[in-house]
């Protein structure tokens, strides 16, 4: 058993289900999706990216990628909803929160293949 | 590189999660902990305003407690959160100097940086391992010729060395293992502009196992290497080492030739050497017996050359029994600095001593002990360091052996030009008068100056003026060439030694030798000479100048308008 992979496996799944939660509901409505989930997944997805630094195998490489893309999604998502909460005239209107859920939805779609990707490793390691 | 951004990226994995997560705990806390604004509501920060507070406290800007004062539990959690961020980052500033101080990583970069720069040389280089006073010479000799070579050496201090060595060329260097065939590839040996591999280590394992490497990674590789032993030797010949270069070995044959054919050796030393000796230096040793001290690597080649030529020796030894002399040796014990121990060895009636032991003090005490003894004596002493040069030169000896220097030589003949190798060999052939005669001529034409050679060979893009003179049937002579490009009256300081076509030699052409396409041309001269007469091989105005002794219409314009009329009159 390598513990590094398990830690590391913890995060993905960690990222993707906290996703998830926050994509779940109606699209327009800010009362189905809250922010603290939101806040969640951007730092495990954040902590998960750092923990595949420095890995030189191609599935690393590819598994560093998917983490970025998903990083990147949800920064955005992120800055949309402080856009929204902190600066737009019209505050967190439907509109918003539709571009902010979408975004997540992206960054979940990621996350599902990292852990698509991880679980085929885990297959291929017959031990 | 690569290895190199995985390194630090791998290294960079806790101080960045350590980041991450100091800073959301002290995020969360401050949206989760209820503030009240100016008028006394609850108020609770957004996440936005969280970050943006975080971070100018952890980076200890400090705007002040934003949007509205705190409240007593946000102060509190504000207090651990100061504390946490500037740890947090002094951890994380502090592991990234420490991979950038780390020796391994910094290895790492020069490897990265060595191995670009070699990939980036157009020109063709040498590959020299070992930067000892061999490969330093040989460096600063291939440099001085306009030859590019990079360095591949074990010790750092050599390494600082060639850094201050203020030589003409940028040489990539690198403080790493040569016997190592990763090392050997990032310097370079499988690119097509690599002309050879020069193993010039002290040690003739690492030696054997450069070369070796190289010939299995280019198998087509010229391989040079310097070897101690015979075994060694023999090995590395075994699987097509281009050139094995022993220095006792060398230097033996070097002696031998030296008290056999002292021209042929004195116009042998003059090509290959640009500070050559004098002919009034020179000595013709009578025949006689020779006393050789120290009976180790030199000893022995020497004693086997002498003795295949039925010369005597006598050996002194401190440890016979140790350097397995054999039984019909003549053989007295002792170093040699004593007189006792060389009047027993009969110096008095020897015509020759070889001071060859491996202690620089010693060899010039047995030879000035052996000159009060009999003056008329040849001596040959072997410099073991090279700083000791200068006492060497003062102690009017008659030949000294410096092992690094022979082989930095050896490998400048090899390297020059194979025509001079080709001579080299011609002479061997030829008997004392016509060597007597050769090194007279050179005497006339170079006196103290520094004798250098060169060769060219008659075709389009080396030497177009020749190429196109002999081509339009302008009779070009070896003679034109020797002639000053200024003014024809007079010769340069230079001379032809050979000249090959079609694989056939011809020693030392007259001036009256009519070239061909695709000679080959071997000229030898003062040193500066050869920048002259490029001036006739390569311009064909100056070379028209050097057969006709007219200065030729240049350009096309000219040439029609009023060369026909010169034609006419």
């Amino acid at each position: 058993m390598n513990t590094e992979k398990v830690i590391f496996a913890f995060f993905i799944i960690l990222a993707a289900t906290l996703n998830f939660g926050f994509f779940l509901g109606e699209i327009h409505d800010a009362q189905h999706h809250n922010v603290y989930e939101l806040f969640a997944a951007l730092v495990i997805s954040l902590i998960a990216t750092v923990m595949k630094f420095g890995d030189r195998t191609h599935l690393g490489a590819v598994l560093l990628a998917t983490s970025l893309v998903a990083d990147f999604q949800l920064i955005v998502a992120a800055c949309l909803w402080g856009y929204g909460t902190n600066i737009s005239d019209t505050g967190l209107d439907g509109e918003l929160v539709a571009s902010v859920v979408s975004m997540s939805g992206g960054a979940l779609l990621a996350n599902m293949i990292s852990v698509v990707l991880l679980v085929v490793e885990t297959i291929t390691v017959r031990r | 590189m690569n290895y190199v951004a995985y390194v630090i990226l791998r290294r960079l994995r806790a101080p960045l999660i350590t980041l991450i997560l100091t800073y959301s705990i002290s995020m969360l806390g401050y949206v989760l902990i209820p503030g009240v604004d100016p008028s006394g509501e609850p108020y609770r920060m957004t996440f936005f305003e969280a970050l943006y507070f975080v971070s100018y406290m952890g980076s200890t800007i400090g705007f002040g407690e934003l949007p509205h004062e705190f409240t007593a539990s946000q102060r509190f959690w504000t207090l651990l959160c100061i504390y946490a961020t500037v740890v947090a980052w002094i951890y994380s500033i502090g592991a990234v100097i420490t991979i950038l101080r780390e020796p391994t990583f910094i290895l790492q970069i020069q490897r990265a940086r060595f191995r670009r720069r070699v990939a980036h040389l157009r020109e063709p280089f040498y590959l020299v391992c070992g930067y000892g006073l061999t490969g330093s010479a040989v460096v600063a000799d291939l440099s001085r010729r306009g030859v590019q070579s990079v360095v591949v050496e074990i010790q750092q201090g050599r390494i600082d060395a060639l850094e201050l060595d203020n030589l003409p060329f940028d040489i990539p260097c690198l403080c790493a293992d040569a016997g190592e065939p990763d090392v050997l590839q990032d310097a370079g040996v499988s690119q097509p502009n690599c002309v050879g591999v020069l193993c010039l280590t002290d040690d003739d394992h690492v030696n054997l196992y450069i070369s070796l490497a190289s010939k299995l990674l280019a198998p087509k590789r010229m391989v040079l290497s310097r070897v101690a032993t015979r075994e060694y030797a023999g090995n590395m010949k075994s699987f097509g080492t281009d050139h094995v270069i022993d220095p006792f070995e060398t230097f033996a044959e070097y002696l031998t030739n030296a008290v056999f054919a002292p021209y042929r050796q004195l116009a042998y030393n003059w090509l290959i050497s640009p500070k050559h000796r004098s002919l009034q230096s020179m000595v013709v040793p009578d025949a006689g017996r020779w006393v050789i001290c120290g009976f180790g690597r030199l000893g022995k080649a020497i004693r086997r050359r002498f003795e295949q030529q039925g010369l005597e020796t006598v050996i002194i030894e401190p440890d016979p029994a140790g350097q397995a002399v054999k039984e019909d040796y003549r053989v007295v014990q002792g170093l040699g600095t004593e007189a006792p121990t060389l009047i027993e060895a009969d110096i008095k009636n020897a015509v020759g001593i070889v001071a060859g032991t491996a202690d620089d003090a010693n060899n010039l005490s047995i030879v000035l002990t052996a000159r009060e003894l009999n003056p008329h004596l040849m001596l040959v002493a072997r410099q073991n360091q090279h700083s000791n040069a200068p006492v060497f030169n003062a102690a009017n000896i008659h030949m000294i052996m410096d092992p690094n220097m022979i082989i930095a030589q050896r490998i400048m003949v090899l390297i020059k030009t194979p025509l001079l190798i080709r001579f080299l060999e011609e002479i061997e052939t030829h008997d004392e008068a016509w060597c007597e005669k050769l090194v007279r001529r050179f005497d006339l034409m170079v006196r103290d100056h520094p004798l250098d050679s060169w060769s060219y060979r008659v075709n389009q893009d080396s030497t177009p003026a020749l190429y196109e003179g002999v081509r339009y049937g302008r009779g070009v002579t070896v003679g034109h060439l020797t002639c000053h490009p200024q003014d024809r009256s007079q010769q340069l300081p230079a001379m032809a030694l050979m000249l090959q076509r079609e694989g056939k030699i011809h020693l030392l052409p007259e001036p009256d030798f009519e070239l061909k396409i695709d000679d080959q041309l071997l000229f030898c001269g003062r040193s500066r000479v050869q920048n002259t007469m490029s001036w006739t091989v390569i311009n064909s105005n100056v070379l028209e100048y050097v057969i006709s002794g007219q200065d030729e219409a240049k350009g096309y314009l000219w040439r029609h308008l009023f060369g026909s009329r010169r034609s006419n009159g």
